[in-house]
């Protein structure tokens, strides 16, 4: 079994008897502990009593601290959250049934910002419930049981700030956005059952991606493409090495572009990939007896296929442009492939792009301002190409 | 304050008892004695509001017993 964030540390300070009740007081102490001590995200599965300076301070130092503090809104049933969810720093969680409606129990209403599952006590035996593993007061066994509560809404909903936090975002604010902005709508909540939606972790993840490039990112597209074995890092020396990782970067770069801003699918990647570099690694293999011409074949990227299959350094004019680019585009943009073909211009518009600064050798052309300019515009062509096909095909497959 | 209502078992957490008036008002009993255990039994509780108390259950406001009658 395996909770949300279930790599998040966690830091149990005990506010509660084992009757289940606690006195504002020592609430208010663990939440400034928690703060001083390094806490992301405080959960606060616990509320009623009255409106309290002394908590409010508290979650204000919290809040002011960087720490994300989310509380259950109550189980009365009534048309208002309890505190301490609804003082304006916490994230006041709605819980709602199996079904996805509000469960009968859960308050509702003024202070309510997000619902999360909190199960269903009339569900037969755990079946509606959240299961946990938690301490049985009577007897201090740990167990596995199945409650029901807008207490094990709010928990959901930290589980997801955490997973936000992990992003790097990191100011209590931003990730209540997130949240907020990521839950699923619900279409007529007059009554404000669910607040902005249904907690969404796969969306609020994606929102908190979206515009940041980061290391996992980065390795795992690296993984996608095929860039991430062996081969790569060992016979990438036999080439040249650095225009193909700056090729690499550069076709990363704008696939990362295109992933935020643009409508992006299966195809694209490997176009990419073909594009800009090939499988550039197999340029150095060599096999005994066989002819190595194949090998150079499947390492070339589009631009290089006019001059690297025939052994040739230099680019060929014909190869190196928005030419084949263009002709792919042209072909498959009513197909399904048309991604393939976008990726490949994009590709194509960084290998050149590359070329035009580390080596801007060409055939006929030279290895001077003429080779380089041809170049820069011809990126540039394939850029704009890639855009307008981009615009022209919206669907995702 | 004085409550008269009906003892109930709610199901939030391991079990919470809770003291339910005839208009349907809850509030939940902080740390009940043994005989006020025992669902459906018919009491009139005097006691405190205890505003300064939090609890899981969160069922409604935490009433602790100064005195009672069973009915």
């Amino acid at each position: 079994m395996a909770g949300i964030a279930y790599e998040a540390s966690i830091m149990p300070l005990k506010v509660l008897a084992s009757s289940g009740g606690g006195t504002v007081a020592d609430i208010a102490e663990a939440i400034k502990f928690a703060a001083d001590n390094g806490a992301n995200v405080i959960n606060m599965s616990l509320g009623g009593g009255g409106a309290s300076s002394m908590m409010e301070e508290a979650i204000k130092y919290a809040h002011n601290k960087g720490v994300v503090i989310v509380a259950a809104a109550g189980n009365e049933g009534r048309n208002s959250a309890s505190y301490p969810a609804r003082y304006p720093d916490v994230i006041s969680v709605a819980a709602t049934n199996p079904a996805g409606d509000k469960a009968s129990y859960s308050n509702f209403g003024a202070g309510v910002d997000i619902s999360a599952p909190g199960g269903s006590a009339e569900g037969k035996g755990d079946s509606g419930k959240i299961i946990q593993n938690t301490i049985n007061p009577a007897t201090g066994e740990s167990v596995f049981v199945g409650f029901p509560g807008t207490s094990m809404a709010a928990p959901h909903v930290s589980g997801v700030a955490a997973l936000i936090r992990s992003t790097g975002v990191d100011t209590p604010d931003e990730i209540r956005d997130i949240l907020l902005q990521s839950a699923r709508k619900v279409e007529e909540d007059h009554l404000n059952h669910f607040g902005s939606g249904h907690l969404d972790a796969n969306a609020a993840v994606q929102l908190a991606l979206k515009g940041k490039i980061t290391f996992n990112d980065f390795f795992r597209w690296l993984r996608k493409s095929g860039y991430l074995n062996l081969g790569f890092w060992i016979d990438g020396g036999a080439v040249a090495l650095l225009p193909k990782l700056a090729m690499v970067l550069g076709s990363y770069l704008l696939a990362w572009f295109l992933r935020n801003y643009l409508p992006v699918t299966l195809g694209l990647n490997s176009g990419l990939i073909l594009g800009s570099s090939g499988l550039f690694f197999l340029q150095g293999l060599y096999w005994f007896d066989l002819p190595q011409w194949p090998m150079r074949l499947f390492g070339s990227s589009l631009p290089e296929l006019g001059n690297v299959v025939f052994g040739n350094a230099n680019l060929n004019p014909l190869f190196a442009s928005a030419l084949i680019p263009f002709i792919l585009v042209a072909l498959l943009l009513n197909s399904n492939l048309k991604w393939f073909a976008i990726g490949s211009s994009i590709g194509v518009a960084a290998c050149l792009g590359v070329s035009a600064f580390a080596d801007p050798g060409i055939w006929l052309l030279g290895s001077g301002a003429i080779a380089r300019s041809y170049l820069i515009v011809n990126a540039m062509l394939c850029l704009g190409l890639a855009y307008i096909a981009s615009q022209k095909a919206p669907q995702r497959v | 304050m004085t409550v008269i209502g009906t003892i109930e078992k709610k199901g939030f957490g391991f079990g919470t008892w809770a003291l339910v008036t005839d208009d349907g008002t809850t509030y939940e009993l902080k740390d009940p004695v043994s005989e006020l255990q025992q669902e459906g039994l018919k009491v009139e509780v005097k006691g405190k509001i205890r505003k300064d108390i939090m609890t899981i259950a969160m069922i409604g406001a935490v009433l602790e017993v100064e005195s009672y009658i069973v009915l």
